[in-house]
């Protein structure tokens, strides 16, 4: 009798998990799942796996500048800003220091804004070195690693290069205080100064709201092949071309301004995003740094992403395969681009299309308050997670040094 | 700007040990100097590199200067070929010989601090441009191809089923002035249902060579079949014998125990291709919203200003079941078969087999049930309107050109009469 109970049960149970499996089976032909270098891990939740301390520090480093400027909250740059509203709620946050395993050091650098809306990077180095001054003096966490296992969000062009301009940019080099400290940034190039190993890549800020808002029915047909709307050349800045892009940009102009496959202009259609969506291929060419809120856009309008940007690292390299995502192409190779993409074989481009569908890749992309499971921030936490635990070598022994207080230019040793 | 430059070689060139060549490059650079001004860019520095790309006196960070100068992309052939060379000599050599050296650059130029491995160098790069920047034609079919592919795909994920079901369109006509027209756009419209379609074509007084002719240009696969009856003149008529054609090719359709589903198509209508989308929703029998324009002086709506056309089809209540009917005569708003029109309507093949076909009459009554229960409410519960009715014919007796032959020209208009002929 009592078998006859179990078997049935057992028949439930089949019955039931036979369902469940059929609809995962539809829901994973129109999406792929993705899986980086490092595993399944973009669904991981990193509650449980790392504490955060974050420093109170006062509000002229932090929500003074937002007030001065809202525009912080708009703007590409403003990751910083919501990584710490971010964490101030997170169930990761923890207020006793002692058991947190990475600090966070809350300083918006990025929110001294000109008129024109550009973030002025000249006394964000200034501002850094107060900042750390004051959590290296009132707090003794800082000298115990000497930074190690503290973390700065620096979201400008050239990361904590703090400067526009590339070769002014590697001249500075990273600032020298920040030489032990984990760097969460947009820019990533490899080998190349601005860029330190261990640092975490994240995509620029795109506002969610807005791209929510020119979401077209997913059925509507695919028509135009490239798109591409922005600058070619920086009339401004490189009136005689060549510098802007390394080339890049104009190269693409110049080659493919009568190709009528290729949708590119210099326009602001109102139509952008849904643009986007009807295209198969959007370009996403460096401009004056290798990143572009355009990946985002590209990723998560499910329009296959075509990054011309030589040795570009991605955002979240290692938890998302952008290889079998996006299409690369060498700068060099950009007069043959329309040989190149439309040599692709169809099936690569369907399940290019595939990946893209996958909500979790687009959810990876975004910074949307609040925040949801499996968005930008928890991939931070996740890559701050998977960095634990620490190597013991952080932990400095009494009277230890690492850091050169007084490196760098000058002009950086003044106070803030 | 470019005096003190030329000072600061000066100074370089007689600091270098190897003595005699200054006056001589002096010269050189001087007419180099000139001919920059002329041609507008960084003339002297190309040269120096061409007569000495091999020399060991220039250090490999000079060779990178060279690829970092000014170009138009009118010369960038040139540009490719020296960045090229540049790059495969930067690889092998690491810090300049001489720092005497160093002084001949300008400030401008590469920064050489960082270790030189293959990565892109900042400064000034060339634009490149191909010989012939136009578009390969066999690239564009491919292009298109891949486009046609990626749409394909699209409609097949977001299609309402997985196994879509071929389509049976019913459509009367007879042979009139204006059944060419209405036909070929039916015709049109059918060509692009993404489904497998089936054309039945029932006309009225038999099997004629015009529709005959009309079908077999439209590339739809299509079943004609005659009816005895002739149509009528009058309008109330007419839809009487059409129903009666319908009747009959229903009959003929239910016999062939198939998978399927009917559309009622009307020759004059205009479909929206999102019905035959929804028709692959039915599983028994299915209504959607049907419409037609009105003259805005219609006395129906006399107090509006601007008319609601009238409408045919389900109102569903929040659960989206169907609780009750718009009907087109406006001023009677109930469940009143003999006031539908066929074309609001979509059957499923098989459920149609199973039901008595001698019960059906003109009037719907067989097919829709008493109060209409059982009748699925399709696309959206009838929020867009799927088919308007157009009925746009001419009076009975309009005589027609089944075809023109103009053998002398466009005729004048005092020629109308005569040249034009008839067949």
């Amino acid at each position: 009798m009592d078998k006859a109970i179990w078997v049935l049960l057992l028949f439930f149970c089949y019955f039931l998990i036979g369902n469940l499996s059929a609809q995962d089976i539809e829901h994973s032909e129109r999406a792929e799942r993705i899986s980086g270098s490092a595993g399944d891990v973009l669904e991981d939740n990193p509650v449980g796996r790392l504490k955060v301390y974050v420093y109170n520090l006062p509000s002229k480093y932090n929500t003074k500048r937002v007030k001065k400027d809202p525009r912080c909250l708009t703007h590409m740059f403003a990751a910083e800003v919501f990584m710490h509203r971010f964490l101030l709620k997170s169930p990761v946050r923890t207020r006793n220091p002692e058991e947190a395993d990475w600090f966070f050091v809350p300083v918006y650098t990025t929110c001294d804004l000109t008129p024109n809306g550009l973030p002025l990077p000249f006394k964000s180095p200034r501002m850094m070195r107060s900042a750390i001054k004051l959590v290296a003096s009132k707090w003794h966490y800082w000298n115990r690693t000497e930074g190690a296992d503290h973390f700065f969000v620096t979201p400008h062009d050239f990361g904590a290069c703090f400067h526009y301009q590339e070769e002014k940019a590697i001249d500075r080099g990273i600032l020298p205080l920040l030489q032990r400290a984990t760097l969460v940034q947009t820019f990533g190039q490899r080998n190349h100064v601005c860029l330190k190993e261990g640092s975490i890549t994240i995509p620029p800020f795109a506002p969610p709201q807005k791209i929510w808002a020119h979401i077209i029915p997913p059925d509507t047909p695919r028509s135009i092949f490239v798109y591409f709307r922005g600058l070619f050349y920086d009339v401004g800045n490189d009136p005689e071309g060549g510098y802007y892009a390394r080339g890049a940009r104009a190269s693409v102009w110049e080659n493919f301004k009568d190709n009528p496959l290729f949708d590119i202009s210099t326009e602001h259609p109102a139509t952008y995003y849904e643009d986007m969506q009807r295209s198969v291929f959007c370009l996403c060419p460096l401009g004056w740094a290798p990143w572009s809120p355009r990946l985002v856009e590209a990723v998560v309008f499910g329009c296959i992403p075509v990054i011309i940007a030589d040795d570009i690292v991605l955002p979240f390299a290692d938890a998302i395969p952008w290889e079998e995502i996006g299409v690369f192409v060498a700068e060099e190779d950009v007069p043959r681009l329309d040989t190149i993409l439309t040599s692709i074989p169809t099936e690569v481009i369907l399940r290019k299309q595939r990946l893209l569908a996958n909500p979790t890749m687009k959810q990876a992309m975004l910074f949307p308050q609040p925040a949801n499971p499996g968005d930008a921030f928890h991939q931070i936490l996740n890559g701050l997670a998977r960095k634990l635990p620490h190597d013991r070598s952080v932990y400095l022994k009494a009277g230890q040094k690492a850091l050169n207080w007084t490196a760098g230019p000058v002009g950086d040793l003044k106070p803030w | 700007m470019k005096v003190a430059v030329f000072l600061q070689q000066m100074q370089s060139y007689r600091e270098r040990e190897i003595k005699g060549i200054s006056p001589f490059w002096l010269l050189i650079h001087l007419l180099c100097c000139i001919v920059s001004t002329v041609l507008g860019f960084r003339f002297s520095r190309l040269l120096f590199f061409l007569f000495f790309s091999t020399s060991p006196l220039l250090s490999p960070h000079h060779l990178s200067t060279i690829t970092t100068t000014t170009t138009t992309t009118t010369i960038t052939t040139i540009t490719t070929t020296f960045s090229a060379l540049a790059s495969t000599n930067s690889t092998t050599s690491s810090l300049p010989h001489s720092t005497a050296l160093n002084t001949t650059t300008t400030p401008t130029i590469t920064a050489f601090s960082q270790p030189v491995t293959t990565h892109p160098v900042v400064g000034r790069h060339g634009i490149r441009v191909r010989p012939w920047p136009h578009p390969d034609p066999v690239e564009v079919m491919r292009a298109h191809q891949i486009i046609r592919q990626v749409q394909l795909e699209q409609r097949k994920m977001f299609s309402p089923t997985k196994n879509p079901r071929p389509i049976v369109i019913v459509t009367p006509t007879y042979s009139r002035a204006t059944q060419a027209l209405h036909l070929t756009a039916l015709a049109q419209t059918l060509r692009l249902v993404p489904y497998r379609v089936t054309w039945v074509v029932i006309e009225a007084g038999g099997v004629t060579d015009g529709t005959a002719s009309i079908l077999a240009r439209s590339r739809v696969p299509f079943m004609h079949i005659g009816f005895d009856e002739s149509m009528p003149d009058s309008l109330e008529a007419r839809r009487f014998v059409e129903a009666k054609m319908r009747v009959h090719a229903l009959r003929l359709i239910s016999g062939q125990k198939r998978e399927g589903i009917v559309v009622f198509a009307d020759e004059s209508n205009i479909h929206d291709l999102k019905l035959f989308d929804e028709a692959q929703k039915v599983k028994s029998i299915g209504a959607i919203r049907l419409s037609f324009l009105t003259d805005p002086r219609n006395p129906y709506q006399e107090n509006n200003l601007q008319a609601i056309p009238p409408v045919q089809g389900p109102v569903c209540n929040s659960e989206g079941q169907v609780s009750g009917w718009h009907t087109l005569d406006a001023s009677n708003d109930g469940f009143n078969p003999q006031t539908m029109d066929w074309t609001g309507f979509v059957l499923d093949l098989k459920w149609l087999s199973e039901k008595d076909l001698d019960k059906i009459d003109e009037n719907l009554n067989g097919l829709l049930g008493d109060n209409g229960s059982g009748i699925e409410p399709l696309g959206n519960c009838g929020e867009k309107v799927l088919v308007w009715w157009i009925r746009a014919e001419t009076q009975p007796n309009t005589k027609f050109p089944s075809g023109w032959a103009i053998e002398n020209g466009i005729p004048s208009k005092s020629e109308t009469n005569s040249t034009a002929k008839r067949r």
